[in-house]
């Protein structure tokens, strides 16, 4: 196939021990320790790829570290020539988990979103309520470039692209027991929006996140209420204001979203939605409050409206 | 003895300005109306008659209002031969004794929390001549912050003698709808409920040559919004404005709408005359009226609307 494939996505956490007990118990995806320059870092396969969970602090990942999804490593039997080919500088190289080499990318050159190439890696998967990853979430402010470096450069293919809009439609009444009644619309208001490509990274796709009109001033308060398109924008303006654009949060898919979101409140996780609402490419979305795992870190399922996802893969 | 007498007719309506001078001349110069000047106590207050009635402009520290005025619209006098007799036969309590008022004119002050938090006085007549102009035809109505209609129709109608003009229910209801169009994928489009986020109850009852207008906020769970002048009003900010007039200075008169006859060319001209707007041009308001508010310092500091709209 054209384009690379994920080989495994790093997520970085204050406190590793919750987010392995969410990805490993709560979702049920299988656990292999990766040795790594003396130390073991957990994985977890999902799907043809794999998570892997680092401490914040880790020297394996590169400034700045925050809590979130740090970097995405794509598959390449030779990444140092991969690199070469694709006149992508690298900024880091060395010997990764497993023994594996890799490069990473100057996220100068990826629009900020930290990429490295990666030998490919052998991460044993099982099928999971999660059973794939659906897509990483980019908040950008330029799609464009993005899609320079993605898709005209690597190859990757371009699996859809959408525009999301939220409205507000005002009626006002005015019923009299003299005058009668009189009924007036204003005219609708855009209340917030988002440009997305999806890019296709193997069996999962890149999401870029463009905020429709950054003139539009961003929710303070986010987290408090069921999520929206409004809380969306929010969410991406606010991300890129303070770290630049860059991997933001990643889905999992998973083949029940009414079942999964109630099965994870129960176990005791705190979660923004309960039930699936709308989300992009007719899926139900539902997200996990990033306060589980001592903030930073998004993660949210889907459901896919097509069965085993949208990826070509 | 005589029959009650029935105190319908006003002599005046106060505001309370930053500077009576300064908003006597808007008044003159800007609206085309005329003015005269009156002695109460040892100040000279600007009175502008407007219809059958006048406004009356008054300093913040004129003592003849009591203590610490708000600005505003204070109080409205009514007229009566005898303010005593007419107090005494409304059947409600007075504050205060007899006192001398505008022009000399024996009045006399109502007990505000047995008129729903509006200060009514009674005074002796002032015997002005109606007057209006190109722009102002009339006081078309005296907004009044309501916390129990109910009870303002006891008092105004009951008591006071004054007639029902109608009664209306005020909304405003906001529906937010998301849609997603993919160049792949199905079209996604779903509205949440529909939420009510302004709703008042106004009662008119006239007075004079005019309505009293009672406006009883009727919202749950929204609360009020910050004061915004900076947009066209709606339900939502007329609501908001109540509301917060209630919880700073209790029920009480709130604004004052001029009836004028073509509310677009109004606020033009006072807009090009410099005038700062709250709205631009007409908005649907009570009564299919349309209306158009001024920005409060525009007077000095009381609220003041335009209304344009047919008699029926």
């Amino acid at each position: 196939m054209a384009g690379y494939a994920l080989s495994y996505l790093a997520l970085a956490a204050r406190n590793v021990e919750p987010v392995c007990r969410f990805l490993g118990d709560s979702l049920g995806l299988s656990r292999t320790d990766v040795a790594l320059q003396g130390r073991t870092i957990p994985f977890f396969g999902i799907g043809k790829s794999a998570l892997a969970l680092f401490d914040v602090d880790d020297p394996y990942l590169d400034e700045p570290r925050f809590p979130g999804v740090h970097h995405m490593a794509l598959a390449a039997a030779d990444p140092a020539a991969t690199a070469g080919r694709h006149a992508l500088p690298v900024s880091d190289h060395g010997v990764g988990p497993d023994g594996k080499r890799f490069v990473a990318i100057a996220p100068s050159a990826t629009v900020g979103i930290r990429t490295r190439f990666i030998e490919p890696l052998s991460i044993a998967a099982v099928d999971a309520p999660a059973y794939k990853i659906d897509h990483l979430g980019i908040a950008t402010n330029d799609n464009d470039a993005t899609v320079r470096v993605f898709v005209d450069n690597l190859g990757c293919p371009i699996e859809s692209t959408q525009t999301d809009i939220e409205i507000r439609n005002v009626t006002e009444s005015f019923i009299s027991d003299k005058y009668g009644a009189v009924y007036h619309a204003r005219a609708p208001q855009i209340l917030g929006g988002l440009r997305d490509v999806f890019i296709a990274i193997g069996d999962c796709e890149l999401e870029l996140l463009m905020d429709y009109d950054p003139s539009m001033k961003p929710k303070a308060q986010l987290g408090e209420e069921e999520g929206n398109t409004k809380g969306d924008q929010s969410a991406i303006a606010k991300y890129v204001a303070r770290r630049g654009p860059g991997l933001a949060h990643v889905a999992f898919a998973t083949r029940n979203i009414d079942a999964i979101l109630p099965k994870l409140a129960a176990d005791g996780w705190r979660m923004i939605d309960l039930v699936g609402r709308p989300g992009g490419r007719g899926s139900k979305i539902g997200f996990v409050h990033p306060s589980n795992f001592g903030g930073g870190l998004l993660m949210h399922f889907v459901q896919p409206e097509i069965n085993g996802g949208y990826g070509r893969a | 003895m005589l029959a009650p007498q029935k105190a319908t007719d006003l002599a005046y309506l106060a505001l309370v300005v930053d500077d009576p001078e300064i908003s006597a001349t808007h008044f003159e110069n800007a609206f085309g109306l005329p003015r005269r000047d009156f002695k109460c106590g040892a100040s000279t207050v600007p009175l502008i008659p407007v219809g059958a009635t006048a406004i009356a402009l008054f300093g913040p520290a004129d003592p003849f209002l009591g203590p610490n005025p708000k600005k505003g619209v204070h109080h409205l006098a009514l007229c009566a031969a005898d303010p005593e007799a007419a107090a005494r036969a409304a059947g409600l309590p007075t504050a205060g004794k007899l006192t001398k008022g505008l022009d000399g004119k024996a009045q006399i002050s109502l007990d505000r929390e047995s008129t729903s938090g509006v200060r009514v006085r009674f005074t002796e007549p002032l015997g002005l001549a109606p007057a209006h102009s190109d722009m102002v035809e009339r006081i078309d109505h005296v907004g009044v912050a309501s916390a129990d209609n109910r009870a303002a129709r006891a008092t105004f109608i009951d008591k006071l003698g004054c007639v029902y003009e109608s009664q209306q229910t005020d909304s405003e209801v906001e529906t937010i709808s998301e849609n997603f169009t993919s160049d792949t994928h199905r079209y996604i489009f779903h509205t949440r409920p529909s939420r009510l986020v302004g709703s008042m109850r106004v009662t008119f009852i006239t007075v004079g040559d005019f309505e009293l207008e009672f406006l009883q906020d009727l919202t749950t769970d929204v609360s009020a919004d910050a004061a915004r002048h900076d947009a066209a009003g709606d339900t939502r900010a007329d609501r908001s404005a109540i509301a917060r007039h209630i919880a700073s200075r209790g029920a009480g008169l709130h604004h004052v709408a001029l009836k004028t006859p073509d509310i677009d060319a109004t606020l033009d001209r006072l807009g090009t005359a410099g005038y700062r707007l709250i709205d631009k041009t007409g908005r649907p308001g009570s009564r299919r009226a349309r209306i158009g508010f001024l920005h409060p310092a525009a007077l000095g500091g009381a609220l003041v609307h335009f209304v344009e709209r047919e008699e029926i």
